[in-house]
């Protein structure tokens, strides 16, 4: 199967899923979510966003190394 | 036949096959071949060659939605076969003398 | 054999050539296919006529000439060849420079697909962990916290797709400045010869 102008079309479904998963993070954080994502050790480690020393980290831990690790 | 006559000959063949009307290469490969052994590998480089010394022009026409090239034969490209055909005459000369002699043994 | 499989073979056939000089041998072989099949001729039977895809691309092959090394410097005279080898240190070190500093700018350049790549796959990783584990967390940390989850693994999502549309878009375009400057390069000493 050929997906007609599939750069363009991607573009869009690239964007749109970036805004969703923004307005759905947004709505999270307007429903008070910045107490919720404190997390103490005993975060379980499939949690990939949480609150570390006043910082917002979105980590994916990997077999002792980390895969991905941003922190804002 | 001898390699550097032929590819001569093949030369003006191709030109020839372009004096009544403008032709597309496999239409060149069947009118030539009637004549003289030719092949899309052999016919490729006279084109492209008689191309660049402006003998023939090339463009494209569109035909059952693909692009189809057409040779049409320049001013210089008849001039060519022209000469050609005036270099035959003494060449024409020559085998006459050749054979005469021949026979006169 | 059938149209395309003679056509690819062609085209591998004459894949060192730049892509203009190949395209003009492929169209040339793929009318002449074209043209035999319109005739009434079966694909089969069209493609039987012509000589085999080696026998093409070495006729094409040197029709357009071989490569020559040129060197327009007089090397002939001992007075070059000494001020040649006494000058090495300038124009080597010079030479080298140069390449170094076209290296530095492939490497440069080379970042960002790579870039692309490493991108496209961690948040993969990102998008699939954080979107089918949100709801664990929502379960055993909080709902909030789970659902901010989904948020990010959403966003991942997204970002992974503009990820490999880049590194889509730029591999061709970092493959092609490659190409283009070792042409340019091999051009500086070597220059075709045409066989006519």
């Amino acid at each position: 199967m050929v997906i007609r102008n599939f750069r363009k079309k991607a573009l869009i479904a690239g964007l749109i899923f970036v805004l969703t998963g923004s307005l759905i993070v947004g709505a999270g954080l307007a429903a008070g979510g910045q107490k919720a994502l404190i997390a103490g050790s005993s975060k379980p480690w499939y949690q990939t966003i949480w609150i570390e020393d006043g910082k917002v980290v979105v980590s994916l831990d990997f077999l002792n190394g980390s895969l991905f690790h941003i922190s804002f | 036949m001898d390699s550097q006559l032929k590819k001569g000959l093949l030369e003006i063949c191709v030109l020839a096959a372009l004096a009544k009307q403008d032709s597309y290469g496999y239409q060149i490969i069947k009118d030539v071949s009637q004549v003289i052994e030719i092949s899309e590998s052999t016919l490729y480089p006279i084109l492209k060659r008689l191309e660049a010394s402006r003998d023939l022009e090339t463009y494209s026409v569109e035909h059952n939605s693909r692009l189809r090239k057409y040779y049409r034969l320049t001013d210089s490209g008849r001039r060519h076969i022209a000469d050609f055909l005036d270099d035959w005459k003494s060449v024409m000369a020559v085998i006459d003398f050749i054979k005469g002699e021949v026979h006169h043994d | 054999m059938t149209e395309k499989e003679y056509l690819d073979a062609l085209n591998k056939a004459l894949k060192w050539l730049p892509k203009p000089e190949k395209e003009i041998c492929f169209n040339y072989a793929r009318e002449m296919i074209e043209d035999r099949i319109e005739n009434g001729l079966p694909e089969a039977e069209a493609v039987a006529q012509l000589e085999s895809p080696q026998q093409m691309a070495k006729a094409f092959l040197e029709d357009r000439g071989s490569l020559k090394f040129k060197f327009s410097l007089p090397i002939n005279s001992v007075m070059t060849v000494i001020l040649l080898i006494l000058g090495f240190p300038l124009w080597g070190a010079l030479l080298l420079a140069g390449l170094m500093i076209l290296l530095a700018g492939f490497l440069l350049a080379g970042c960002v697909p790579f870039i692309c790549v490493v991108m496209t796959v961690s948040l993969l990783f990102v998008a699939l962990v954080s979107v089918s584990a949100s709801p664990f967390v929502m379960v055993s940390v909080s709902l909030i916290a789970g659902v901010i989850q989904l948020g990010v693994g959403v966003m991942a999502l997204g970002g992974l797709i503009l990820a490999a549309l880049g590194a889509s878009l730029t591999i061709p375009w970092f493959k092609a400045a490659v190409m283009k400057t070792a042409q340019f390069l091999r051009s500086l000493f070597f220059q075709e010869v045409s066989k006519w």
